[in-house]
């Protein structure tokens, strides 16, 4: 746990200053559960409400949703694409998916019209999914909703925006069963 | 054409001289053809014969033309009498036969000729129909092209703003989740260190570029080294000066930080579905 500074500089052409620093490598903090072992046994944490499940590819927005979605008091369980978001929701039990559209081996479309079709088939209460996604235009929004989706936010997105979605959804007062706010 | 007979009439009708004198005397004033040629007119038969008594002796099967031809005396045209004459028109006749055919041969060949020609136009219609066709498909495939290219852009266009819209939610979310924990005394003086170069950076570059930048240099299981770099292109510091510049700036030389809790929520390769308990983290 130490650091270093240094610099060079040339008269006249500029001057580069550096700093460097030594972290400690974080452990494992996070707790990545097996997803069928989680569905098993009740969340350890405080929270005891229906997790979130997050449908996401990309690394960075997914330790991002999941910081925040952990913030503001959710479990959340994670996949990585579409077909493995099925999957969950053949397994568990979620107040919301929030899902990625543009993932690899099956997107969020087409995750969401199975998802839709399966419970239409087996007469099930309609799971809310919320599209999350990079595809802002006005007719990605609409494929969204035509495919089943509830609402959608654009990336990038504001703290506020992703928190109403969530309190939209999701609201703290009625976390399990909670109506449309 | 070969004369097979002649015969020679009075006015009154009586067979005045024939090739075949068997004939002569014997009256044809009640014969029509005769008559007409009594009248000043001519008066042709064809007809087909098994026997004919010709001046070279008896014939058989013969088509025979006969012709009755008024006489008329040389100087004042009076009529003298009529003849008749007798020809062999046999060979003519199969030549005509022959020649029957052929307007069926015209026609044919006319039928063909049209035939051909419709061939032809049909053809040539064909070419131009092709042609328009063609011309046609271009304008098809050149619209699908557009329309082709108009899509490659729009995509392209949504795949640009995907790919940038994916990392800058990251680098946003980021900031966000930062700016929601407190710095500790230690990071409030990093903090304040990169200010400081920074900020001097822009004081003393008028024109150009500051560049701040910060990478691992050094990845281990238990240490991770981050070097944040500052770099401008401003006016630089004398030689004779840096030292009196690191000592004021480096006097304390040695940090030390406490790591920053985030994990990367890899998924398990055992199973699609990872749970992560909702509890506060942060430092």
């Amino acid at each position: 746990m130490d650091g270093d500074m240094g610099f060079e500089s040339t008269e006249s052409k500029g001057s580069t200053f550096w700093v460097e620093i030594e972290f400690d490598t974080p452990v494992e903090s996070i707790d990545v559960v097996d997803g069928q072992q989680a569905m098993d046994t009740p969340p350890r944490s405080q929270s005891n409400k229906t997790p979130i499940l997050l449908a996401e590819d990309n690394e960075i927005n997914r330790l991002v949703a999941i910081e925040t979605l952990q913030d503001l008091g959710h479990s959340v369980d994670f996949v990585v694409n579409g077909k493995d978001a099925v999957v969950a929701w053949e397994q568990g039990n979620y107040s919301l998916t929030l899902m990625d559209i543009q993932m690899p081996e099956m997107d969020g479309i087409e995750a969401t019209r199975q998802i839709r079709e399966k419970e239409t088939i087996k007469n099930a209460r309609a799971i809310r999914i919320v599209a999350v996604t990079a595809n802002a235009y006005e007719s990605d929004r609409e494929d969204c909703l035509a495919a089943g989706m509830d609402d959608y936010l654009s990336k990038p997105f504001s703290d506020e925006q992703f928190h109403t979605i969530i309190e939209r959804w999701v609201p703290q007062t009625n976390a399990n069963t909670g109506s449309v706010a | 054409l070969r004369v097979l007979k002649v015969k020679l009439y009075e006015t009154g009708g009586m067979t005045a001289f024939s090739t075949q004198a068997s004939q002569i005397g014997a009256n044809y004033i009640k014969k029509a053809r005769f008559l007409k040629a009594l009248n000043g007119g001519f008066a042709s038969k064809l007809e087909f014969r098994e026997k004919f008594g010709a001046i070279t002796g008896p014939l058989a099967e013969r088509w025979v033309l006969s012709s009755y031809i008024p006489v008329r005396r040389a100087n004042d045209e009076k009529l003298l009498g009529v003849a008749e004459i007798y020809r062999d028109v046999t060979t003519e006749r199969l030549e005509a036969a022959e020649s029957r055919m052929n307007p069926a041969i015209i026609i044919g060949m006319a039928l063909a000729v049209v035939f051909v020609c419709l061939v032809f136009i049909v053809w040539r219609s064909d070419l131009r129909l092709a042609a328009y066709h063609v011309r046609e498909i271009d304008l098809v495939t050149s619209a699908a092209d557009a329309e082709a290219k108009s899509q490659a852009k729009s995509q392209f266009l949504a795949n640009m703003s995907h790919e940038m819209r994916t990392p800058l939610n990251g680098v946003l979310g980021m900031g966000n989740l930062l700016a929601t924990t407190g710095l500790d005394d230690r990071q409030t003086r990093l903090r304040q260190i990169l200010t400081n170069l920074v900020g001097n950076a822009i004081k003393f570059t008028e024109a150009g570029e500051v560049v701040f930048s910060a990478k691992t240099v050094e990845k281990s299981a238990t240490k991770n080294r981050i070097r944040f770099t500052v770099q401008d292109i401003g006016i630089g510091i004398p030689a004779d000066q840096q030292s009196q510049i690191f000592d004021s700036f480096f006097s304390s030389g040695k940090f030390g930080f406490p790591a920053i809790s985030w994990c990367w929520p890899r998924p398990r390769s055992n199973t699609p579905v990872s749970r992560i308990d909702g509890r506060r983290h942060g430092l």
